[in-house]
Protein backbone atom coordinates (compact mmCIF):
# COMPACT_ATOMS: atom_id res chain seq x y z
CA UNK A 1 0.00 0.00 0.00
CA UNK A 2 1.45 3.28 -0.96
CA UNK A 3 0.70 6.63 0.49
CA UNK A 4 -0.37 9.51 -1.66
CA UNK A 5 2.04 8.97 -4.53
CA UNK A 6 3.88 5.90 -3.40
CA UNK A 7 7.48 5.36 -2.39
CA UNK A 8 9.68 2.69 -1.05
CA UNK A 9 10.64 2.74 2.60
CA UNK A 10 8.32 2.05 5.53
CA UNK A 11 6.95 5.02 7.38
CA UNK A 12 7.59 4.94 11.10
CA UNK A 13 4.33 6.73 11.83
CA UNK A 14 2.48 3.98 10.04
CA UNK A 15 4.66 1.18 11.33
CA UNK A 16 3.63 2.24 14.84
CA UNK A 17 -0.03 2.30 14.11
CA UNK A 18 -2.33 -0.44 15.29
CA UNK A 19 -4.40 -0.26 12.12
CA UNK A 20 -2.69 -0.28 8.73
CA UNK A 21 -3.48 2.56 6.37
CA UNK A 22 -5.07 0.11 3.97
CA UNK A 23 -7.86 -0.38 6.48
CA UNK A 24 -7.93 3.21 7.48
CA UNK A 25 -9.11 5.63 4.81
CA UNK A 26 -9.66 8.31 7.45
CA UNK A 27 -6.03 8.17 8.48
CA UNK A 28 -5.06 8.33 4.84
CA UNK A 29 -7.20 11.44 4.28
CA UNK A 30 -5.83 13.13 7.37
CA UNK A 31 -2.28 12.33 6.39
CA UNK A 32 -2.89 13.66 2.88
CA UNK A 33 -4.34 16.82 4.38
CA UNK A 34 -0.90 17.67 5.75
CA UNK A 35 0.19 18.50 2.24
CA UNK A 36 -3.23 18.92 0.61
CA UNK A 37 -5.32 20.62 3.31
CA UNK A 38 -8.63 20.30 1.48
CA UNK A 39 -8.33 16.53 1.64
CA UNK A 40 -9.64 17.01 5.17
CA UNK A 41 -13.08 17.83 3.79
CA UNK A 42 -13.44 14.10 3.17
CA UNK A 43 -13.47 13.62 6.93
CA UNK A 44 -16.27 16.13 7.21
CA UNK A 45 -18.28 14.50 4.46
CA UNK A 46 -17.97 11.09 6.10
CA UNK A 47 -18.65 12.00 9.67
CA UNK A 48 -20.58 15.23 10.04
CA UNK A 49 -23.93 13.55 10.46
CA UNK A 50 -23.05 11.16 13.31
CA UNK A 51 -21.18 13.90 15.14
CA UNK A 52 -24.14 16.26 14.77
CA UNK A 53 -26.52 13.56 15.88
CA UNK A 54 -24.44 12.83 18.98
CA UNK A 55 -24.31 16.50 19.88
CA UNK A 56 -28.00 16.92 19.16
CA UNK A 57 -28.79 14.19 21.66
CA UNK A 58 -26.62 15.79 24.27
CA UNK A 59 -27.26 19.51 23.97
CA UNK A 60 -30.10 20.07 21.53
CA UNK A 61 -30.28 21.06 17.93
CA UNK A 62 -29.26 24.71 18.11
CA UNK A 63 -26.12 24.11 20.09
CA UNK A 64 -25.39 20.98 18.07
CA UNK A 65 -25.39 23.05 14.89
CA UNK A 66 -22.72 25.28 16.37
CA UNK A 67 -20.65 22.62 18.08
CA UNK A 68 -20.67 20.16 15.18
CA UNK A 69 -19.27 22.84 12.94
CA UNK A 70 -16.65 23.77 15.53
CA UNK A 71 -15.74 20.10 16.02
CA UNK A 72 -14.51 19.83 12.44
CA UNK A 73 -12.77 23.20 12.50
CA UNK A 74 -10.91 22.12 15.63
CA UNK A 75 -10.23 18.70 14.20
CA UNK A 76 -8.63 20.28 11.18
CA UNK A 77 -6.45 22.51 13.33
CA UNK A 78 -5.42 19.55 15.46
CA UNK A 79 -5.08 16.98 12.71
CA UNK A 80 -1.38 16.54 13.41
CA UNK A 81 -2.36 15.04 16.77
CA UNK A 82 -4.50 12.35 15.17
CA UNK A 83 -3.26 8.84 15.91
CA UNK A 84 -4.52 6.20 13.46
CA UNK A 85 -5.27 3.71 16.21
CA UNK A 86 -8.83 3.00 15.11
CA UNK A 87 -10.33 2.10 11.77
CA UNK A 88 -12.25 5.35 11.81
CA UNK A 89 -11.55 8.91 12.85
CA UNK A 90 -14.91 8.92 14.60
CA UNK A 91 -13.61 8.20 18.12
CA UNK A 92 -11.15 11.06 17.74
CA UNK A 93 -13.91 13.35 16.45
CA UNK A 94 -16.24 12.30 19.25
CA UNK A 95 -13.50 13.16 21.71
CA UNK A 96 -13.25 16.67 20.30
CA UNK A 97 -17.03 17.03 20.29
CA UNK A 98 -17.24 15.78 23.87
CA UNK A 99 -14.65 18.33 24.92
CA UNK A 100 -16.71 21.07 23.33
CA UNK A 101 -19.81 19.89 25.17
CA UNK A 102 -17.90 20.27 28.41
CA UNK A 103 -18.00 24.02 27.97
CA UNK A 104 -21.77 23.77 27.98
CA UNK A 105 -22.20 21.21 30.74
CA UNK A 106 -24.19 23.60 32.89
CA UNK A 107 -26.64 24.14 30.07
CA UNK A 108 -26.84 20.41 29.47
CA UNK A 109 -27.44 19.68 33.15
CA UNK A 110 -30.04 22.41 33.49
CA UNK A 111 -31.99 21.12 30.50
CA UNK A 112 -31.81 17.53 31.68
CA UNK A 113 -33.11 18.52 35.10
CA UNK A 114 -35.90 20.54 33.54
CA UNK A 115 -36.78 17.57 31.37
CA UNK A 116 -36.80 15.24 34.35
CA UNK A 117 -38.98 17.65 36.30
CA UNK A 118 -41.48 18.60 33.61
CA UNK A 119 -41.36 15.71 31.17
CA UNK A 120 -40.92 18.26 28.41
CA UNK A 121 -37.68 18.09 26.48
CA UNK A 122 -36.75 21.60 25.47
CA UNK A 123 -33.75 20.32 23.52
CA UNK A 124 -35.10 17.78 21.08
CA UNK A 125 -38.03 15.70 20.02
CA UNK A 126 -38.25 12.29 21.58
CA UNK A 127 -39.21 8.88 20.41
CA UNK A 128 -38.58 5.68 22.24
CA UNK A 129 -39.81 2.89 20.03
CA UNK A 130 -39.91 -0.58 21.38
CA UNK A 131 -40.24 0.10 25.03
CA UNK A 132 -43.71 1.58 25.23
CA UNK A 133 -45.35 -1.79 25.75
CA UNK A 134 -43.68 -2.28 29.10
CA UNK A 135 -42.70 1.14 30.23
CA UNK A 136 -44.29 4.47 29.71
CA UNK A 137 -41.98 6.25 27.29
CA UNK A 138 -42.29 9.64 28.86
CA UNK A 139 -41.57 8.28 32.28
CA UNK A 140 -38.57 6.41 31.05
CA UNK A 141 -37.15 9.40 29.20
CA UNK A 142 -37.68 11.68 32.15
CA UNK A 143 -36.06 9.13 34.42
CA UNK A 144 -33.12 8.82 32.12
CA UNK A 145 -32.81 12.59 31.98
CA UNK A 146 -32.71 12.64 35.76
CA UNK A 147 -30.11 9.90 35.76
CA UNK A 148 -27.95 11.69 33.25
CA UNK A 149 -28.26 14.96 35.14
CA UNK A 150 -27.07 13.24 38.28
CA UNK A 151 -23.83 12.08 36.69
CA UNK A 152 -20.58 13.98 36.78
CA UNK A 153 -19.38 15.57 33.54
CA UNK A 154 -16.81 12.78 33.09
CA UNK A 155 -19.36 10.04 33.67
CA UNK A 156 -21.97 11.63 31.41
CA UNK A 157 -19.38 12.01 28.68
CA UNK A 158 -18.35 8.37 29.01
CA UNK A 159 -21.80 6.85 29.02
CA UNK A 160 -23.08 9.05 26.22
CA UNK A 161 -20.23 7.94 23.99
CA UNK A 162 -21.21 4.35 24.64
CA UNK A 163 -24.98 4.70 24.52
CA UNK A 164 -25.37 7.46 21.94
CA UNK A 165 -22.29 7.02 19.78
CA UNK A 166 -22.06 3.25 20.24
CA UNK A 167 -18.34 3.29 20.84
CA UNK A 168 -16.55 0.39 22.46
CA UNK A 169 -14.68 0.85 25.72
CA UNK A 170 -11.44 0.98 23.76
CA UNK A 171 -12.79 3.63 21.42
CA UNK A 172 -14.09 5.68 24.33
CA UNK A 173 -10.62 5.44 25.80
CA UNK A 174 -9.19 6.75 22.55
CA UNK A 175 -11.76 9.53 22.41
CA UNK A 176 -11.21 10.71 25.96
CA UNK A 177 -7.56 9.89 26.28
CA UNK A 178 -8.01 7.44 29.15
CA UNK A 179 -7.22 3.74 29.46
CA UNK A 180 -10.00 1.38 28.43
CA UNK A 181 -9.79 -0.17 31.90
CA UNK A 182 -10.74 3.18 33.36
CA UNK A 183 -13.70 3.30 31.00
CA UNK A 184 -14.75 -0.13 32.23
CA UNK A 185 -14.55 0.74 35.91
CA UNK A 186 -16.29 4.04 35.25
CA UNK A 187 -19.07 2.21 33.44
CA UNK A 188 -19.61 -0.21 36.31
CA UNK A 189 -20.25 2.74 38.58
CA UNK A 190 -22.38 4.56 36.03
CA UNK A 191 -24.57 1.55 35.31
CA UNK A 192 -25.39 1.13 38.98
CA UNK A 193 -26.34 4.74 39.17
CA UNK A 194 -28.45 4.58 36.03
CA UNK A 195 -30.18 1.45 37.21
CA UNK A 196 -31.21 3.21 40.38
CA UNK A 197 -33.04 5.81 38.29
CA UNK A 198 -34.95 3.39 36.11
CA UNK A 199 -38.71 3.14 36.56
CA UNK A 200 -39.60 0.25 38.82
CA UNK A 201 -41.23 -1.89 36.11
CA UNK A 202 -38.15 -1.53 33.92
CA UNK A 203 -35.99 -2.46 36.87
CA UNK A 204 -38.12 -5.52 37.32
CA UNK A 205 -37.69 -6.40 33.67
CA UNK A 206 -33.96 -5.92 34.04
CA UNK A 207 -33.87 -8.30 36.98
CA UNK A 208 -35.87 -10.84 35.04
CA UNK A 209 -33.51 -10.75 32.10
CA UNK A 210 -30.24 -10.52 33.98
CA UNK B 1 -33.87 -4.19 28.69
CA UNK B 2 -30.94 -3.09 30.77
CA UNK B 3 -30.01 0.45 31.72
CA UNK B 4 -27.69 0.93 28.75
CA UNK B 5 -30.28 -0.28 26.29
CA UNK B 6 -32.75 2.10 27.88
CA UNK B 7 -30.27 4.94 27.62
CA UNK B 8 -29.67 4.13 23.98
CA UNK B 9 -33.31 5.08 23.36
CA UNK B 10 -32.86 8.48 24.96
CA UNK B 11 -33.42 11.13 22.28
CA UNK B 12 -32.78 8.41 19.72
CA UNK B 13 -35.08 9.97 17.18
CA UNK B 14 -33.23 13.20 16.68
CA UNK B 15 -33.44 14.49 13.17
CA UNK B 16 -30.55 14.68 10.75
CA UNK B 17 -28.86 18.08 10.47
CA UNK B 18 -30.59 20.43 8.10
CA UNK B 19 -28.90 20.71 4.70
CA UNK B 20 -28.32 24.39 5.31
CA UNK B 21 -26.59 23.63 8.60
CA UNK B 22 -24.41 21.05 6.96
CA UNK B 23 -23.53 23.42 4.13
CA UNK B 24 -22.70 26.21 6.55
CA UNK B 25 -20.49 23.90 8.60
CA UNK B 26 -18.70 22.72 5.47
CA UNK B 27 -18.15 26.31 4.39
CA UNK B 28 -16.77 27.15 7.81
CA UNK B 29 -14.36 24.25 7.57
CA UNK B 30 -13.18 25.42 4.15
CA UNK B 31 -12.66 28.93 5.50
CA UNK B 32 -10.64 27.43 8.34
CA UNK B 33 -8.59 25.37 5.92
CA UNK B 34 -7.96 28.19 3.51
CA UNK B 35 -7.27 30.69 6.26
CA UNK B 36 -4.90 28.44 8.08
CA UNK B 37 -2.18 28.34 5.51
CA UNK B 38 0.00 29.97 8.09
CA UNK B 39 0.03 27.11 10.49
CA UNK B 40 3.03 25.89 12.30
CA UNK B 41 5.70 24.87 9.89
CA UNK B 42 6.12 21.48 11.41
CA UNK B 43 2.46 20.76 10.90
CA UNK B 44 2.97 21.08 7.19
CA UNK B 45 5.23 18.05 7.26
CA UNK B 46 3.59 14.97 5.79
CA UNK B 47 5.82 12.80 7.95
CA UNK B 48 4.53 13.83 11.30
CA UNK B 49 6.11 11.32 13.56
CA UNK B 50 9.45 11.55 11.86
CA UNK B 51 9.49 15.16 12.85
CA UNK B 52 7.83 14.70 16.20
CA UNK B 53 10.84 15.22 18.37
CA UNK B 54 12.02 18.18 16.37
CA UNK B 55 8.56 19.66 16.35
CA UNK B 56 8.24 19.19 20.07
CA UNK B 57 11.52 20.92 20.58
CA UNK B 58 10.60 23.75 18.27
CA UNK B 59 7.31 24.33 19.99
CA UNK B 60 8.78 24.06 23.43
CA UNK B 61 11.61 26.43 22.74
CA UNK B 62 9.44 28.93 21.03
CA UNK B 63 6.76 28.57 23.64
CA UNK B 64 9.22 29.13 26.40
CA UNK B 65 10.63 32.13 24.63
CA UNK B 66 7.18 33.41 23.95
CA UNK B 67 6.39 33.81 27.60
CA UNK B 68 5.06 37.27 27.27
CA UNK B 69 5.56 40.39 29.24
CA UNK B 70 1.91 40.04 30.13
CA UNK B 71 2.78 37.33 32.64
CA UNK B 72 1.26 38.64 35.82
CA UNK B 73 2.86 38.35 39.20
CA UNK B 74 6.10 36.84 38.00
CA UNK B 75 8.62 39.66 37.81
CA UNK B 76 11.88 38.45 36.40
CA UNK B 77 10.59 35.05 35.31
CA UNK B 78 10.24 36.11 31.71
CA UNK B 79 13.64 37.74 31.57
CA UNK B 80 15.35 34.79 33.21
CA UNK B 81 13.62 32.32 30.90
CA UNK B 82 14.59 34.36 27.87
CA UNK B 83 18.20 34.50 28.99
CA UNK B 84 18.34 30.80 29.79
CA UNK B 85 16.81 29.62 26.55
CA UNK B 86 18.48 32.03 24.17
CA UNK B 87 20.59 29.70 21.97
CA UNK B 88 23.19 32.41 21.28
CA UNK B 89 24.37 30.51 18.23
CA UNK B 90 24.57 27.18 19.99
CA UNK B 91 23.04 23.85 19.04
CA UNK B 92 20.07 22.76 21.09
CA UNK B 93 20.13 19.09 22.11
CA UNK B 94 16.95 17.54 23.44
CA UNK B 95 15.79 14.09 24.35
CA UNK B 96 12.03 14.12 24.58
CA UNK B 97 9.70 11.37 25.76
CA UNK B 98 6.13 11.67 24.52
CA UNK B 99 3.41 9.86 26.43
CA UNK B 100 0.32 9.57 24.27
CA UNK B 101 -3.25 9.43 25.39
CA UNK B 102 -3.48 5.69 24.89
CA UNK B 103 -0.38 5.01 26.95
CA UNK B 104 1.91 4.79 23.93
CA UNK B 105 5.37 6.17 24.58
CA UNK B 106 7.77 7.43 21.95
CA UNK B 107 11.21 8.87 22.42
CA UNK B 108 12.96 11.30 20.14
CA UNK B 109 16.34 12.94 20.18
CA UNK B 110 17.05 16.14 18.32
CA UNK B 111 19.83 18.56 17.59
CA UNK B 112 18.58 21.91 16.38
CA UNK B 113 20.55 24.78 14.91
CA UNK B 114 19.54 28.33 15.72
CA UNK B 115 17.99 28.60 12.26
CA UNK B 116 15.55 25.81 13.14
CA UNK B 117 17.02 23.12 10.92
CA UNK B 118 18.38 19.99 12.50
CA UNK B 119 18.42 16.27 12.93
CA UNK B 120 15.88 14.14 14.71
CA UNK B 121 15.95 10.48 15.61
CA UNK B 122 12.66 8.87 16.51
CA UNK B 123 13.09 5.73 18.56
CA UNK B 124 9.41 4.79 18.58
CA UNK B 125 9.84 2.34 15.73
CA UNK B 126 12.37 -0.32 14.79
CA UNK B 127 14.71 0.57 13.30
CA UNK B 128 14.73 4.15 14.58
CA UNK B 129 14.14 6.81 11.97
CA UNK B 130 17.02 9.19 11.47
CA UNK B 131 16.17 12.35 9.54
CA UNK B 132 17.39 15.81 8.76
CA UNK B 133 14.65 18.41 8.71
CA UNK B 134 14.62 21.62 6.75
CA UNK B 135 11.78 23.89 5.62
CA UNK B 136 11.79 22.36 2.15
CA UNK B 137 12.37 18.66 2.73
CA UNK B 138 13.05 15.78 5.05
CA UNK B 139 16.08 13.58 4.42
CA UNK B 140 15.87 10.18 6.07
CA UNK B 141 18.43 7.43 6.14
CA UNK B 142 17.37 3.86 5.55
CA UNK B 143 20.23 1.67 6.85
CA UNK B 144 18.75 -1.55 5.45
CA UNK B 145 18.91 -0.23 1.89
CA UNK B 146 21.75 2.22 2.54
CA UNK B 147 19.61 4.90 0.96
CA UNK B 148 18.94 8.50 1.86
CA UNK B 149 15.33 9.27 0.96
CA UNK B 150 14.59 12.91 0.22
CA UNK B 151 10.94 13.79 0.75
CA UNK B 152 10.11 17.23 -0.58
CA UNK B 153 7.16 19.28 0.58
CA UNK B 154 4.64 20.92 -1.67
CA UNK B 155 5.52 24.49 -2.52
CA UNK B 156 2.42 25.82 -0.79
CA UNK B 157 3.43 24.05 2.41
CA UNK B 158 6.88 25.60 2.22
CA UNK B 159 5.32 28.97 1.52
CA UNK B 160 2.92 28.49 4.42
CA UNK B 161 5.90 27.83 6.65
CA UNK B 162 7.44 31.10 5.57
CA UNK B 163 4.23 32.99 6.20
CA UNK B 164 4.02 31.31 9.53
CA UNK B 165 7.23 33.05 10.50
CA UNK B 166 5.21 36.22 10.84
CA UNK B 167 3.04 34.74 13.56
CA UNK B 168 3.95 35.29 17.18
CA UNK B 169 5.92 32.51 18.79
CA UNK B 170 6.47 28.93 17.65
CA UNK B 171 9.53 29.72 15.58
CA UNK B 172 13.00 29.12 16.80
CA UNK B 173 14.94 30.16 13.75
CA UNK B 174 14.02 33.82 13.68
CA UNK B 175 14.63 35.43 17.05
CA UNK B 176 12.99 38.65 15.98
CA UNK B 177 9.72 36.84 15.33
CA UNK B 178 9.92 35.35 18.79
CA UNK B 179 10.56 38.73 20.30
CA UNK B 180 7.46 39.99 18.55
CA UNK B 181 5.58 37.31 20.41
CA UNK B 182 6.79 38.56 23.78
CA UNK B 183 4.50 41.52 23.69
CA UNK B 184 1.59 39.66 22.12
CA UNK B 185 0.48 37.80 25.23
CA UNK B 186 0.78 34.23 24.01
CA UNK B 187 1.49 32.81 27.46
CA UNK B 188 0.24 33.32 30.95
CA UNK B 189 1.54 32.09 34.25
CA UNK B 190 -0.80 29.61 35.90
CA UNK B 191 1.23 28.95 39.00
CA UNK B 192 3.97 26.87 40.52
CA UNK B 193 3.85 23.10 40.74
CA UNK B 194 6.05 20.02 40.52
CA UNK B 195 6.84 17.56 37.75
CA UNK B 196 8.45 14.34 39.00
CA UNK B 197 9.42 16.16 42.17
CA UNK B 198 11.05 19.02 40.32
CA UNK B 199 9.72 22.53 41.12
CA UNK B 200 8.36 24.16 37.98
CA UNK B 201 6.54 27.22 36.75
CA UNK B 202 3.41 26.30 34.87
CA UNK B 203 2.29 28.40 31.95
CA UNK B 204 -0.72 28.17 29.70
CA UNK B 205 0.12 28.84 26.07
CA UNK B 206 -2.16 30.43 23.54
CA UNK B 207 -3.02 28.95 20.19
CA UNK B 208 -2.96 31.48 17.35
CA UNK B 209 -6.53 31.91 16.17
CA UNK B 210 -6.50 32.85 12.51
CA UNK B 211 -9.37 35.10 11.52
CA UNK B 212 -10.78 35.11 8.01
CA UNK B 213 -8.71 38.20 7.25
CA UNK B 214 -5.59 36.28 8.27
CA UNK B 215 -5.02 38.17 11.50
CA UNK B 216 -3.80 36.02 14.37
CA UNK B 217 -4.87 36.55 17.94
CA UNK B 218 -3.96 34.51 21.02
CA UNK B 219 -6.62 32.09 22.12
CA UNK B 220 -6.52 30.49 25.54
CA UNK B 221 -8.83 27.73 26.63
CA UNK B 222 -8.64 24.65 28.77
CA UNK B 223 -9.20 22.33 25.85
CA UNK B 224 -6.63 23.40 23.31
CA UNK B 225 -4.05 25.49 25.17
CA UNK B 226 -0.91 23.50 25.97
CA UNK B 227 0.62 23.78 29.40
CA UNK B 228 4.35 24.42 29.57
CA UNK B 229 6.39 23.61 32.66
CA UNK B 230 9.71 25.38 33.20
CA UNK B 231 12.29 24.33 35.75
CA UNK B 232 12.27 26.95 38.51
CA UNK B 233 16.05 26.84 38.76
CA UNK B 234 17.28 26.55 35.19
CA UNK B 235 14.18 27.91 33.39
CA UNK B 236 14.57 25.12 30.86
CA UNK B 237 11.45 23.25 29.72
CA UNK B 238 10.66 20.20 31.82
CA UNK B 239 7.41 19.14 30.19
CA UNK B 240 4.62 20.26 27.95
CA UNK B 241 1.09 18.92 28.14
CA UNK B 242 -1.34 18.99 25.25
CA UNK B 243 -4.82 18.62 26.74
CA UNK B 244 -6.61 18.18 23.44
CA UNK B 245 -4.37 15.32 22.39
CA UNK B 246 -4.11 13.95 25.90
CA UNK B 247 -0.36 13.70 25.51
CA UNK B 248 2.55 15.03 27.50
CA UNK B 249 6.09 15.59 26.33
CA UNK B 250 8.81 15.26 28.95
CA UNK B 251 12.17 16.82 28.21
CA UNK B 252 14.63 14.38 29.70
CA UNK B 253 17.62 16.22 28.30
CA UNK B 254 17.60 19.87 27.38
CA UNK B 255 20.98 21.46 26.82
CA UNK B 256 22.92 23.72 24.51
CA UNK B 257 26.03 22.43 22.78
CA UNK B 258 28.79 24.57 21.34
CA UNK B 259 28.47 25.18 17.63
CA UNK B 260 31.71 23.39 16.84
CA UNK B 261 32.94 20.47 14.77
CA UNK B 262 31.75 17.83 17.22
CA UNK B 263 28.22 19.24 17.20
CA UNK B 264 28.33 19.53 13.43
CA UNK B 265 28.90 15.79 13.25
CA UNK B 266 25.78 15.24 15.34
CA UNK B 267 23.83 17.25 12.81
CA UNK B 268 24.62 14.86 9.98
CA UNK B 269 23.07 11.51 9.13
CA UNK B 270 25.14 8.56 10.26
CA UNK B 271 25.33 6.76 6.95
CA UNK B 272 27.37 3.85 5.68
CA UNK B 273 29.79 4.46 2.83
CA UNK B 274 28.23 4.50 -0.62
CA UNK B 275 24.73 5.53 0.47
CA UNK B 276 22.49 6.34 -2.49
CA UNK B 277 20.31 9.43 -2.51
CA UNK B 278 16.74 8.92 -3.76
CA UNK B 279 14.86 12.14 -4.38
CA UNK B 280 11.13 11.50 -4.38
CA UNK B 281 8.54 13.53 -6.27
CA UNK B 282 7.30 16.60 -4.48
CA UNK B 283 4.62 15.81 -1.94
CA UNK B 284 5.38 12.12 -1.88
CA UNK B 285 5.42 10.41 1.46
CA UNK B 286 6.94 7.10 2.38
CA UNK B 287 5.38 3.78 1.55
CA UNK B 288 2.97 2.50 4.09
Amino acid sequence: MKEQMGTRSPAPEIADAAVPAAANPDADAIRRSQSDPEAFVTIFDRHFEPIHRYLHRRVGRDLADELASETFAQAYRRRSTFEPLSESALPWLYGIAANLVRRHRRTETRRLRAYARTGVDESVELDVPGVVDRVDAGTLAASLAAALASLSADDRETVSLIAFAELTYGEVGLALGIPSGTVGSRMNRIRSRLAAHLPSDLRALREETS
Amino acid sequence: MNELQALATFRAAVAAPLPAVRAAARDKLLVTIRGAGIERRQRQMPLRRLGLALAAVAVAVASALAIGTLVDGAPGVVERAQAAIDPRGRVLHVIARVEGSGGAVSVGESWVRPDGTGRTISRSGEPPSDCLASPEALRCYDPAENVIDVYRYFADAVEAGRRYADLPGFRVDQPESIHRAFSAGYARLVGESEIDGKPVYEFQLAIPFIAEDGEATPQFDDVTSPALFLDRETYYPVAERFPDAGSTTYYETYEFLPNDASSARLLELDTKPGARVVVHPVGEGPES
